[in-house]
């Protein structure tokens, strides 16, 4: 790890974003702050609808419409990028910070090669002859470990399975040495064994390549896997981050709890009933007014359903956004 | 419950589907979606079944209701060979729940007659007052209000959809419920509700279960025996705390080392198999042994004959060669 390193390669700050629709302005993330340093794994969990891929598809400049930045800022590299102008983007997008996403069979375009749709991004990016690009593409498959490059790089899409072309995408984002990778549930559609490979090959190719990785996920078993530090998000808000260990072993939030008591454990002898969290998931439409967790948190308290709760550091990573960590509100709403 | 001696609920020997798939002109080939595949479930028990995506679980669970026509073999349902007679009477013991909650639900209708469509089709009540009270009876059994009868399922979140899917297989009271990846849609705490849901259930009232999942560790969790099926196959059969701590086909080891477990410290030390290379497409499955392919132990032998699928240990059946 080399997060003793000082300047953050990516700082969000109270990053908020909204849809804006015809029912109304959808709160999709609500004042976000992380800082992800150079050769870090930041994990980012949460269920569907927390948040969590919006807030990666802000840092990328990819909202989809009627999503806007509405607050805070994003720094990547020192530079502000929160509103830079799409031309500005462009030069940034697919060369210093690239994204693979979720579904490998939608996010190829079926009527090019895939040799082809990599040399785009070449064209793009750099400065290299046809033969130079040819070479590297041929490189970047052997990296990802697709066998027969020359042969393969005139395919298509179809011609690929799911997991090749998850590793197509991936050759595809490493093409210009990305300092940031974000990768949006890139093993989620994929069989545990396929999984298996590409985790590998990720966790490898980290090394290999100096990146800093945002690995999104629902998943907490590739989180403990491939993780440094952990961001756990829940109705938009981050409610808890921190180091692997301090997230898994010492959660503090009553939601992180929930979440990872309500994983069956694989090696349990004994049949132990499984603890959901009862509730549904929350709205955007019209959060509640304090914490977002709050109708479902079993240990809610007045001033949880009112006021937002404020962010209390735990030691110099891991920070807690509960009531619960307030002392003397405890204590007060215990003794009423 | 039944009183039946007979301690099998069902009985399948050699069950087939082939699909066929036009390959040019006037030439037809085979997809051969679940291969001989024999096992027994118990009744009151949850059979298991992973396997990866392609590889016929779900084509098995749906031609046991005979969704699917069989195209060879026999199943036999409480001492009677179901797979040439009339169904409809046989729905009412027999029901699924369906994997994607958003699409099994028919957005037009409400979901009171959603869960009263069963129970229109079996006739199973005198009055509309009868209906109407079965109705609001099930949505409470699946933690739902009576007040939700009158919306349109997309009122309802995934977790709850599931639960609509649920009380409309519970509607006509069945004894097996095949349960086709029910929590895969769902988010994880969501997942965990709909888990001890499905087990309250069947404590109550002693459901069979066929779970079908491709998570290994809820199937674990839920089941009493697991099958792992392999392009049609099935590879190892037996109890699921035995199929954990023993796996012995090459298949299911490595499928069990590639779960991803939610433990930082254990996930580190964890020594992992990976195999190389992609499920073969099922239209030309390998000759012999269909895992010969990515069997890090494939001998000579494997790619000939196709291995039998036997007892190695009491309960505990694997289709392997190189098992002895």
């Amino acid at each position: 790890m080399q997060s003793n390193e000082h300047i953050p390669l990516l700082r969000v700050q109270d990053l908020e974003i909204s849809f804006f629709t015809y029912v109304g302005e959808v709160k999709a993330v609500r004042k976000i702050s992380y800082d992800l340093y150079p050769g870090e794994v930041m994990g980012i969990v949460g269920e569907s609808g927390s948040g969590k891929s919006v807030s990666s598809y802000g840092v990328m400049g990819i909202l989809p419409n009627p999503g806007k930045i509405v607050g805070g800022r994003i720094l990547f590299d020192g530079r502000d990028i929160t509103h830079l102008p799409e031309k500005e983007l462009l030069k940034i997008r697919g060369k210093d910070i690239s994204m693979i996403f979720q579904d490998p069979m939608t996010s190829l375009n079926p009527v090019f090669t895939v040799g082809n749709q990599i040399n785009e991004v070449l064209i793009k990016h750099t400065s290299l002859t046809n033969k130079e690009r040819l070479d590297r593409i041929i490189e970047l498959f052997e990296l990802v470990g697709i066998t027969q490059p020359e042969k393969r790089i005139q395919q298509y899409p179809h011609e690929f399975s799911g997991g090749m072309r998850q590793r197509v995408m991936i050759a595809m984002a490493l093409a210009c040495n990305p300092k940031l990778l974000i990768a949006d549930e890139p093993t989620t559609a994929l069989d545990v064994t396929i999984q298996a490979q590409i985790i590998a090959l990720l966790k490898e190719l980290k090394d290999k390549i100096d990146m800093s990785v945002i690995f999104i996920t629902h998943d907490l078993g590739v989180v403990a896997d491939v993780c440094d530090k952990v961001a756990v998000m829940y109705g938009g808000s981050l409610i808890e981050k921190g180091n692997i260990d301090d997230i898994f072993y010492e959660p503090k939030h009553p939601y992180t709890w929930g979440l990872l008591r309500s994983v069956p454990k694989i090696n349990a002898d004994e049949h132990e009933r499984l603890i959901p969290i009862e509730g549904n998931p929350v709205d955007l439409i019209n959060p509640p007014k304090g914490c977002a967790f709050a109708p479902r948190c079993e240990h809610c308290m007045k001033v949880c359903m009112t006021k937002r709760p404020p962010v209390y550091a735990v030691n110099k990573e891991h920070e807690v956004d509960c009531w619960l960590t307030v002392k003397e509100v405890y204590e007060k709403e215990k003794n009423q | 419950m039944i009183t039946n001696k007979n301690e099998n609920l069902l009985e399948i020997t050699g069950l087939k589907k082939y699909f066929s798939v036009k390959a040019g002109f006037a030439k037809t080939s085979y997809v051969k979606a679940v291969d001989d595949v024999s096992l027994t479930i118990r009744k009151g028990e949850t059979l298991g079944l992973v396997g990866e995506s392609g590889c016929g679980k779900t084509t098995f669970g749906r031609t046991l209701l005979r969704l699917y026509e069989p195209t060879e073999g026999k199943i036999i349902y409480d001492g009677v060979d179901i797979t040439k007679v009339d169904m409809l009477s046989y729905r009412k013991k027999m029901q699924i729940i369906f994997q994607d909650p958003y699409a099994s639900l028919d957005p037009r209708m409400t979901i009171g007659d959603i869960i009263g469509e069963p129970l229109d089709i079996h006739k199973l009540y005198s009055s509309k007052v009868q209906r109407q009270a079965r109705i609001y009876e099930l949505l409470k059994t699946v933690g739902l209000n009576e007040e939700h009868a009158d919306r349109f399922p997309h009122e309802f979140s995934g977790g709850q959809r599931q639960r609509i899917g649920i009380a409309r297989a519970l509607a006509v009271n069945p004894e097996f419920i095949v349960c086709d990846e029910p929590i895969s849609a769902l988010d994880v705490s969501i997942q965990a509700q709909v888990v001890n849901m499905l087990e309250d259930l069947q404590k109550e009232k002693g459901f069979t279960y066929l779970f079908i999942a491709h998570d290994l560790s809820v199937v674990k969790h839920i089941s009493n025996r697991i099958g792992v099926m392999y392009l049609g196959h099935l590879v190892e059969l037996s109890n699921s705390n035995e199929l954990y701590k023993n796996p012995m086909h090459p298949y299911t080891q490595t499928l069990l080392s590639a779960i991803p477990i939610a433990d930082p410290k254990e996930s580190r030390i964890k020594e992992r198999k990976i195999l190389t290379g992609d499920i073969p497409s099922p239209l030309d499955s390998p000759s012999g042994c269909t895992f010969q392919t990515r069997c890090p132990y494939a001998t000579e032998i494997c790619t000939k004959k196709a291995p039998e699928f036997r007892e190695h240990k009491k309960g505990h059946l694997v289709a392997c060669h190189n098992l002895k």
